[in-house]
């Protein structure tokens, strides 16, 4: 619907009118002018020239501007609506191949090709399906007329949502736009159809893959890289930045953590000197080296947690307990731990441990896993001869209790933590060969 | 603008390699701002330093966002990165703040620097410029501190 009346004022007062597009101006009030007024009132974008008009039926008509947008139209009346109640019409439109229609609206935003008419297979469609409707009610069209209809309506709302920088005509829209642009998105996406939705996911994932043709610096900012493929047609097909940004920042974060798991486990492998894989994999509980820092060192009562750091420093180094825990996690936690260590003897503290494991047997015994390495383990009486492979066992064991999954809780207790590696080791292997031949 | 090195500045952690070329290309675009001439007219005086706060705040923006968003870089570099002020750490302590996320520069959440003892203008959102002003058209469009057209965390 395009509108070539403006209305000025000249030096006066008086209003005068110009049409821009036969250059002519007068101070009377064109007869057309009154429409594109209450158009413009509220937006102040301009409206995109329209491009096809199907007539449906009822004389109601289906505008395609040529930014893809579409309107309906009464003609007898002038009225217009982004949306149409009219159920002759909508069930024309929904016999109408979705195809051809998509292809329409994709044809009036410029998209080439080639020989084919679209508009004209289209309108012969709907003159096909005018025939039909006045011949009489096929079984067909009424078995169809619902379903359709949705198809219509929302491939309609998808099309609205991916075209949310272009020009838009809607009112509502346009003014939503100059707040806040993903209030739009954000509705619309809800409503897109499943087709729309992968036709959507498949330009993304064609704009991502634009990173990797030009090699972007993971490193670096979307303002300095961007410009390395803004010459390249696809990167228009995300139409505004915010989300071009978003995706780049989401790769960015993708391709460094691959980047860091690459890099991992060559890094992970100098502290610990080059031992087995599968020992690697085995992943300590939280405060696991904070407990081995304090059953190495020597306890007086007098000591604090802050001694105790400033004592094993090289210990808190080594085991890049700064990377895994907080100050305040460290403090409250040595606290806690030196408060046994100080009142108990390795034996009573045993005691304290078996108990909590006595009262954890439910979730214990629910998480059992990998029976097989467990009773493997089980079977071997004495303990292995190098620490670290006690070590290894007994987050072996650990494993098999499945201390990061169901039995998570255990986890968080001072009291897991209340022996040395070793002694550990021992009584989780009696407590499970208990458990194993109880049950 | 990130500390002289000296003698006495620490060494850069790991992973500094990975970001230098990016916090040069920000040196090399502060350093071309130098050259620009400022405006003959009083009233647009203070547009030099418009681009040089746009520049600090998008070089803040991007340590932040390695850190927190990316999780590129360590904490020891981070913390390195704030220390020879590549970033102003100040600002990324009001990001952190709900309702800041956006925030421009310092100077525009400080009430004691403007006459009504208000924030700048550039903190109001968007919609509610537009509900206030008589006919819905708002007629800001830079701040006077460090030109930004908004920085609410709902634009």
């Amino acid at each position: 619907m395009p509108q070539y009346w403006r209305e000025y004022k000249t030096p006066d007062g008086t209003n005068y009118y110009y049409n821009v597009n036969t250059k002519r101006s007068t101070t009377d009030k064109p007869d057309d002018f009154e429409e594109y007024q209450s158009f413009k009132s509220k937006s102040r974008r301009l409206d995109p020239g329209v491009t096809f008009v199907v007539p449906l039926t009822n004389d109601w008509v289906l505008s395609v501007c040529e930014n893809g947008q579409r309107f309906f139209y009464k003609k007898s009346t002038g009225e217009s609506q982004w949306s149409i109640e009219d159920y002759e019409s909508l069930r024309i439109l929904s016999l109408v191949d979705k195809e051809k229609l998509v292809l329409l609206l994709a044809v009036a935003r410029g998209l080439d090709i080639g020989e084919r008419d679209v508009y004209q297979e289209v309108l012969e469609d709907i003159s096909n399906i005018k025939q039909n409707n006045g011949d009489s009610e096929s079984p067909k069209v009424v078995e169809t007329a619902e379903e359709p209809l949705q198809a219509v309506r929302t491939l309609i709302a998808a099309y609205e949502s991916s075209d949310e920088d272009g020009g838009s005509c809607d009112e509502e829209n346009a003014e939503e736009e100059v707040h806040g642009g993903d209030i739009v998105s954000n509705s619309d996406i809800e409503e897109l159809g499943a087709v729309s939705l992968e036709q959507d996911r498949a330009e993304k994932q064609k704009f991502i893959s634009l990173f990797e043709e030009y090699g972007l610096d993971p490193y670096s900012t979307w303002n300095m890289q961007s410009k390395k493929i803004s010459d390249d047609p696809i990167f228009y097909q995300v139409a505004s930045d915010a989300e071009r940004k978003e995706l780049f920042e989401g790769w960015c974060a993708a391709k460094v953590k691959l980047e860091d798991d690459a890099e991992g486990p060559a890094s992970c492998e100098i502290p610990s000197g080059g031992e087995d894989l599968s020992a690697d994999e085995l992943e300590p509980t939280r405060y696991h080296y904070l407990a081995h820092i304090v059953s190495k060192a020597e306890v007086t009562p007098s000591k604090l947690p802050k001694d105790l750091r400033s004592e094993q420093k090289q210990l808190f180094k080594q085991f890049k307990i700064k990377e895994s825990l907080g100050k305040k996690q460290q403090d409250e936690f040595l606290s806690k731990l030196l408060f046994y260590y100080k009142n108990m003897t390795e034996e009573q503290r045993s005691e304290v441990f078996i108990k909590l494991l006595k009262t954890k047997r439910k979730v214990i015994s629910k998480g059992l896993k990998d029976t097989e390495q467990l009773q493997s383990i089980l079977s071997q009486h004495d303990l292995p001869e190098s620490g670290f492979e006690i070590e290894s066992q007994l987050l072996r064991l650990e494993d098999c209790i499945d201390i990061h999954g169901t039995s998570k809780t255990l986890q968080d207790e001072v009291q897991y933590y209340l022996l040395g590696i070793r002694q550990k080791t021992i009584a989780l292997k009696k407590f499970l060969s208990e458990l194993n031949n109880s049950s | 603008m990130p500390r002289i090195k000296t003698k006495k500045t620490k060494v850069a952690p790991a992973g500094f390699d990975k970001i230098k070329p990016t916090l040069i290309d920000f040196d090399i675009q502060l350093k071309e701002l130098q050259d620009d001439k400022a405006s003959r007219l009083a009233a647009n005086a203070d547009q030099g330093a418009w681009k040089v706060f746009q520049l600090s705040h998008e070089r803040s923006r991007y340590v932040y966002d390695l850190y927190y968003k990316r999780k590129a870089i360590s904490k020891d570099l981070y913390e390195w990165l704030l220390r020879e002020k590549y970033a102003d750490k100040m600002l990324i302590a009001k990001w952190k703040k709900k309702g800041y996320e956006k925030l421009c520069c310092l100077r525009c959440i400080q009430t004691s620097e403007t006459a009504q003892g208000n924030t700048c203008i550039c903190r109001v959102p968007r919609a509610t410029l537009e509900k206030n002003s008589k006919d819905g058209i708002v007629t800001f469009t830079r701040c006077v501190h460090c030109g930004c057209s908004g920085c609410a965390s709902t634009d």
